[in-house]
């Protein structure tokens, strides 16, 4: 059998896919869970949502594409769910938390 | 990695039972510090723990201001998350750790294969598999006789995350697997639609590609009487599934039936607009001890590049098939074109209701103006090029 290859049809930059999707709804339903448990956590003051929010953050942060860092859409979640444990732990009102 | 798994589940379970132990503890607490905010029996006990309200306040404002008394704070709740984010993210090194050993092993095995088919493999054309993320990783070929070149998605399980090995036990879970899209030359492939598809997937398959679902229709001939009854074939014209399933393909389809998900080639393909004829196939990656059978269904994938381009449909086949797309073409070009009309008029009702608006903010002395202006522009019309219309009783 003849050898197929051919290096006169190689084409620069070959992408099939504009980009490969690994499905997206795992990794927003965390950040949009994170969100969710962080403002619930600081509204009502339950550290457990705080927690959980922390949790959903670090499941958010591991599961990111290494291509769709925009620091914006990475930092609302952490940012929320940070500030929320240092409002529970260190704030001025943290003994109202429950 | 069974074990691995079963000592982080028991981990979770354990840490679980933990919150919940604490969850209602802290309910406990709760229920008794609202017992004891009316109580004023000049008890000693809660006054050592409560500070000392800083400003003075009327009677009236006692009850509200008072601050509820600080709970003895025994730290389950926090060391049981602290525990679960540590679990989480040593879990994390782990799986990823064994997904890259799959993926190196996926990279060994399949090497010669794609080096003797590609001359260029890889980004820079020496075997890099990009890692888009733990659990997803892209390979890219090019420079093969019939195709301009295959793309390798590997979507593995995402052993990294936790809360994903969770829903795997429950059976929730994805399965390995490597999908290889193939982007064929545009003057080498005759106009086809066909799929090999599990019967258990068939419908939602048919909904999900409109190439399928506007061609083809499911072949029960007799060409494929040897194929296994979990799969199904869909096709434009009834001649595909005698050229394309042969008793060698068949037979190789038949053994590793558990492997195979989707066989789809096309020359109306919606993956990428630049390259519209493609093949894709979808195969589960199997275990490490069984991965020759990846091998095997890989080989297969690459000889059907060539069985699709030197594939000649016969004539009367072929035209039916360009029939069928130019049936699809107007029928598209039709609906194209009844949008636009509808367009056209949406865009004039939206005018003539602007008009109506602008009309019923003037005052009624710019309103009679206007209608004077009007009657005098319709009386011009009447009498334009001095002919009047004379009845006569």
């Amino acid at each position: 059998m003849s050898d197929p290859r051919k290096e006169s049809l190689i084409v620069e930059r070959f992408e099939m896919r504009a980009s490969t999707e690994p499905k997206e709804g795992e990794l927003e339903l965390y950040s949009l869970f994170s969100i969710i448990f962080g403002f619930l956590g600081i509204m009502l003051k339950y550290k457990i949502c705080l927690w959980v929010s922390a949790v959903c953050c670090v499941a958010y942060l591991s599961n990111l594409k290494s291509k769709d860092s925009s620091v914006r859409t990475i930092l609302s979640p952490v940012s929320l769910s940070l500030m929320g444990l240092v409002m529970a732990y260190f704030g001025p009102n943290s003994n109202l938390f429950v | 990695m069974k074990i691995n798994k079963l000592i982080i589940f028991a981990l979770f379970v354990l840490l679980f039972s933990l919150f919940s132990l604490s969850i209602s503890q802290s309910n406990d607490v709760t229920t008794d510090s609202e017992e004891f905010i009316n109580y004023d029996g000049g008890s000693e006990a809660p006054e050592d723990k409560i500070p000392p309200p800083t400003t003075t306040t009327t009677d009236n404002d006692k009850i509200p201001s008072t601050p509820t008394p600080k709970k003895p704070n025994n730290w389950i709740l926090e060391s049981c998350f602290i525990l679960i984010i540590i679990g989480y993210i040593a879990n994390y090194f782990i799986g990823s750790k064994a997904n890259r050993e799959l993926i190196q092993l996926w990279g060994a095995k399949l090497q010669p294969v794609f080096m003797s088919n590609f001359s260029k493999t890889g980004n820079r054309g020496d075997f890099t598999i990009l890692k888009v993320n733990p659990s997803s990783y892209s390979f890219i070929a090019t420079g093969r006789n019939n195709c301009f070149g295959l793309q390798a998605s590997l979507d593995l399980k995402k052993r990294h995350d936790l809360f994903s090995i969770l829903l795997d036990f429950i059976g929730y879970g994805n399965p390995d697997r490597m999908t290889l899209e193939i982007a064929m030359n545009k003057e080498n492939m005759d106009p086809l639609v066909f799929a090999l598809v599990k019967t258990k997937s068939l419908k939602k398959f048919k909904s999900d590609n409109s190439d399928v679902d506007l061609f083809c229709s499911k072949y029960t001939g007799s060409s494929i009487n040897t194929l296994s009854n979990s799969f199904g074939v869909l096709c434009d014209t009834d001649i595909l599934p005698s050229l394309l399933l042969k008793q060698q393909e068949i037979q190789v389809i038949n053994q590793n039936e558990n492997l195979i998900e989707l066989f789809h080639f096309t020359d109306h393909s919606l993956i990428n607009p630049k390259y519209p004829k493609a093949l894709k196939f979808v195969f589960k990656i199997p275990k490490a001890s069984e991965m020759d059978k990846l091998v095997l269904l890989t080989r297969v994938a690459l000889h059907y590049i060539d069985v699709v381009a030197n594939l000649e449909l016969p004539k009367n086949y072929k035209a039916k098939a360009d029939k069928l797309r130019d049936k699809a073409k107007e029928n598209i070009e039709k609906q194209a074109q009844l949008e636009r009309q509808e367009e056209i008029q949406k865009k004039k009702f939206e005018k003539k209701l602007k008009e109506k608006e602008a009309i019923g903010k003037l005052t009624p002395e710019q309103q009679r103006k206007k209608d004077e202006k009007e009657y005098q522009k319709q009386l011009k019309k009447r009498t334009s090029g001095g002919k009047t219309k004379v009845i006569l009783g």
